[in-house]
């Protein structure tokens, strides 16, 4: 039974780690615009081209 | 083919419907003028077609404004923030961003300009960030690229002040991280104190100790930093001689915290601190939920966002570009057309107009000479623009008249009674306590006491406020009226006197021409159009918007020698013919045949008259357009038995039409003195006054009124504070927000008895002195959450019906 306390060391310091890469987020400033994301999903991944193109120039 | 031409067919830029016989055709689609048609060419060569498939119609015909002054080198380095001095970037507001399109453009910015690096729009913020190659473009060509798609930056003097938006955007990083801090810890908590509930004594000792040492842990950050806010608003209060609801909050997080630490250090118990965690959890989620998602409002906002950025100013021999913060007196600068007059100062050049409704109420353009004073705020129209700077900008009597924060210390109802909850607390506390004391022991009366504080814990009472305004503030902002925060929806219902002004606010800033006599022509009002464009006073613009829509379409003209009279009229000349178009009078004095028309009666501004090569052709009639539904409006506040006032900067000449729906409580050349004292007297007489008002000419008077109103025409545009700011199209749904006020506080006042009865029960138990941690972890969860779906679920009911049967 005593193997509980390291199992909740483990599983404590996991969700910890969670809780750092949240607040890592945040502090990147994720949560800032939470309409802009959701639109630029949409659009097509052309950047990649067109900068091939510029290198192909 | 020539059937459609005559169908009615629709913009495929922009949306306008219009004739098909109107419309420029292209590459199989229709067109209503030549400024859709290029940006749509302009989209279609770059390949960026997906622009009209991700919205439907969003484009705005692109406009021409001068940006040449964005050249100036002094002015681009206090705009531009550049790190290496080869890439820079600037942060611009645009405010026509309204839709997935507009993002799309915004972000494949580069593909129209080489140079331009990257783009990253902020929607809500309408901000687009743009970063570039200072070598291949340049801040001026990259401002000119937005107008011309339509999205033109709103450039002004805020700008130069730069990233002091930030602080909303840290608010809620700070409120985030909290929240999740505090909803991590009381996960656990409540995860570690299952073993003790679940198992009791039959759990190993070790191991109970261990939970309890455990969850103690877990709530410190909970209790020192997610709790902050509370300590310091209750702090603020306090100072201010005042206990607010915050006080009882963190009188029972402290009975939580000394109780439960003394039962684990003390071993005799495991501590309430799934009941800490929970309530600061739940009491986060409340604040969370008042928080406002509002695009791009500002309740405060800064005069600076009204001036301009930058004018010519008369340096050596010439006029050059400065900055609006660098003019000192005795400057000499020069005004273009529509231009706000950024300093106190005199007119030195002839005759000029300008518009000071936003400043005094004046609604007509004022003429004025040379050597006469002319105050900052003013909009030049026309004429001679040259002004001596008298008063620098910080120093122009505009500020005087504007009261920037409105203050916010005025206390909820809940607020009120938080004095006599902590005091009725206590004495139960004290007097179980002593009870105990005597029956049993020490021990006992104090374990008795700390459970009182606990479960009186105001956790129903201090989520009851968030959540039922914070509904409201959410579903009123999707009606076009934004709230500051929920004490102003509360002090709605209380207000008995309502004070408006007229000019912006009860009349749109629209002018409103109507033809009176004779008539133009299909070819007649093309050509008036070429004069009439050229001008910038708001009835020339008037006037060209009236023919435009009778044409349907933008005619392109060519007009040359387009004189402007101020005070007078316009005279150009289109296709070899003279038109002239303004005062009876004037026209009369050109010789022009009035055909009969008598210009006494049609005098001044209330008509304006159209000569076609000396003929006059048509009189129409200006008059301001009242915004729809204002008697409506004025009429229910009438029924529920408020006292309504008319308080204008304008004259008296349209006295007759608010006379009776206002019961004779109009007066006219009020300036913002006369408004602040009036406003004043009312309050002495006892009434609590709401004032609706739109200008600067206000500022004061809003800041005196009990409750401050703002209309506004666009929600970027600027305005004067408030703490209710309603977009002009849902002014006929002002009312309802005294029913919604009125209605929320019956929901408040219903979900506090919902917290009371929690509490009397909770005290049954706290006084019985069997208050143990299941039974505290139990009541306080159920009592939250049966608050923050009764207030939630109220509040959209009622919501529903207040402006079910309005709309």
């Amino acid at each position: 039974m005593e193997v509980l306390f390291l199992m909740i060391g483990a599983s404590l310091s996991l969700a910890f780690f969670f809780l750092l890469a949240f607040i890592w987020a945040v502090k990147s400033g994720q949560f800032e615009d939470t309409y802009g994301p959701s639109i630029k999903i949409l659009f097509d991944e052309d950047r990649e081209i067109s900068t091939q193109e510029k290198k192909g120039e | 083919m020539i059937n459609v031409a005559r169908e009615a067919v629709s913009c495929f830029h922009c949306g306008l419907e219009l004739s098909g016989s109107d419309a420029l055709e292209a590459e199989g689609k229709f067109f209503c003028c030549r400024g859709c048609l290029q940006v749509y060419r302009l989209l279609s060569q770059s390949g960026l077609d997906r622009y009209y498939q991700l919205a439907k119609s969003p484009g705005r015909a692109g406009g021409g404004e001068d940006y040449s002054y964005l050249e100036d080198k002094g002015l681009q380095e206090r705009l531009l923030s550049s790190s290496d001095g080869r890439i820079a970037q600037v942060c611009l507001e645009v405010p026509n961003l309204h839709c997935a399109s507009c993002v799309y453009l915004m972000e494949n910015l580069y593909r129209l300009e080489g140079g331009i690096l990257r783009t990253s729009v902020d929607f809500y913020q309408k901000r687009v960030l743009i970063v570039f190659e200072r070598s291949r473009t340049s801040l001026a060509r990259v401002v000119r690229l937005l107008g011309r798609l339509g999205y033109p930056p709103r450039l002004n003097l805020e700008l130069l002040d730069g990233g002091e938006k930030e602080s909303l955007g840290k608010e809620l990083e700070g409120d985030l991280i909290r929240l999740a801090v505090a909803g991590f810890c009381f996960g656990n908590v409540m995860l570690f104190s299952f073993p003790i509930y679940l198992g009791g004594e039959s759990v190993p000792v070790h191991f109970q100790r261990f939970f309890a040492y455990l969850c103690c842990f877990l709530s410190l950050p909970v209790l020192f930093y997610s709790a902050y806010p509370w300590y310091q608003r209750a702090w603020t209060y306090l100072r201010l001689g005042r206990i607010s609801l915050d006080v009882p909050i963190l009188v029972g997080l402290l009975a939580l915290f000394i109780q439960s630490s003394y039962e684990v250090l003390a071993r005799v118990g495991h501590g309430y601190w799934d009941s800490l965690c929970g309530f600061v959890f739940f009491l986060l989620l409340g604040r969370f939920f008042q928080r406002k998602f509002f695009e791009n409002i500002s309740f405060e906002r800064d005069l600076r966002s009204y001036f301009p950025l930058a004018v010519f100013r008369q340096e050596g021999g010439e006029f050059r570009i400065t900055a609006v913060d660098d003019l000192e007196e005795g400057d000499r600068i020069r005004l273009r057309s529509r231009e706000i007059v950024p300093s106190d100062g005199e007119l030195e050049g002839g005759e000029a107009l300008f518009d000071y409704s936003f400043i005094t109420g004046e609604s007509a353009a004022v003429l004025r000479r040379r050597g006469d004073f002319i105050l900052a705020g003013a909009r030049f129209l026309g004429g001679e623009g040259r002004i001596r700077v008298l008063r620098s900008v910080d120093k122009s009597f505009l500020l005087s008249l504007w009261r920037g924060k409105v203050e916010s210390s005025r206390a909820s109802w809940v607020d009120v009674f938080s004095p006599y909850f902590v005091g009725i607390v206590i004495g139960i506390g004290v007097l179980s306590a002593g009870y105990w004391w005597w029956q049993r022991d020490f021990e006992f009366g104090v374990f008795v006491f700390f459970s009182i504080l606990i479960v009186a814990c105001p956790c129903a009472l201090a989520l009851s406020g968030p959540f039922t305004y914070g509904s409201f503030l959410r579903l009123l902002a999707k009606r076009g009226i934004f709230l500051k925060d929920g004490g102003v929806l509360e002090r709605f219902y209380g207000v008995d006197a309502v004070v408006f002004d007229k000019t912006g606010t009860l009349t749109s800033a629209q002018l409103e021409l109507e033809l009176e006599w004779g008539g133009l022509g299909r070819e007649e009002r093309g050509w008036v159009l070429g004069v009439v464009d050229g001008s910038s006073h708001p009835v020339s613009m008037a006037l060209g918007e009236l023919l435009r829509s009778e044409v349907g379409g933008e005619e392109v003209m060519d007009f040359f020698e387009v004189e402007e009279y101020p005070g007078k009229g316009l005279r150009g000349r289109v296709e070899g013919l003279e038109i002239c178009v303004g005062q009876l009078s004037w026209l009369s004095s050109l010789g022009c045949e009035l055909r009969g028309v008598d210009c006494e009666r049609w005098q001044s501004w209330s008509h304006l008259g159209v000569c076609v090569q000396g003929r006059l052709e048509a009189v129409y009639r200006i008059s301001f357009q009242l915004r729809p539904g204002w008697r409506e409006v004025l009429e229910d506040l009438r029924g529920r038995g408020v006292e309504l006032h008319l308080l204008s900067g304008d004259g008296p000449q349209w006295r007759h039409i608010f006379e009776v729906p206002f019961e004779g409580r109009v007066y006219f050349r009020q300036g913002p003195e006369d408004k602040l004292d009036y406003i004043r007297s009312l309050q002495l007489r006892g009434k609590t006054v709401a004032m609706v008002a739109d200008g600067i000419n206000d500022g004061p008077a809003l800041s005196q009124s009990d409750v401050s109103v703002v209309v506004v025409e666009e929600k970027g545009a600027f305005s004067p504070s408030g703490e209710c700011i309603v977009l002009g199209r849902y002014f006929g749904d002002l009312p309802g927000l005294w029913e919604i006020s009125s209605r929320a506080m019956r929901i408040l006042k219903f979900s506090v008895g919902l917290g009371v009865v929690y509490n009397v029960v909770g005290l049954g138990f706290a006084v019985a002195g069997r208050l143990s941690p299941v039974v505290a972890a139990i009541l306080m969860p159920l009592s939250s959450i049966s608050v923050m779906v009764f207030t939630t679920l109220g509040s959209v009911w009622v919501y529903g019906k207040v402006f079910s049967w309005r709309s």
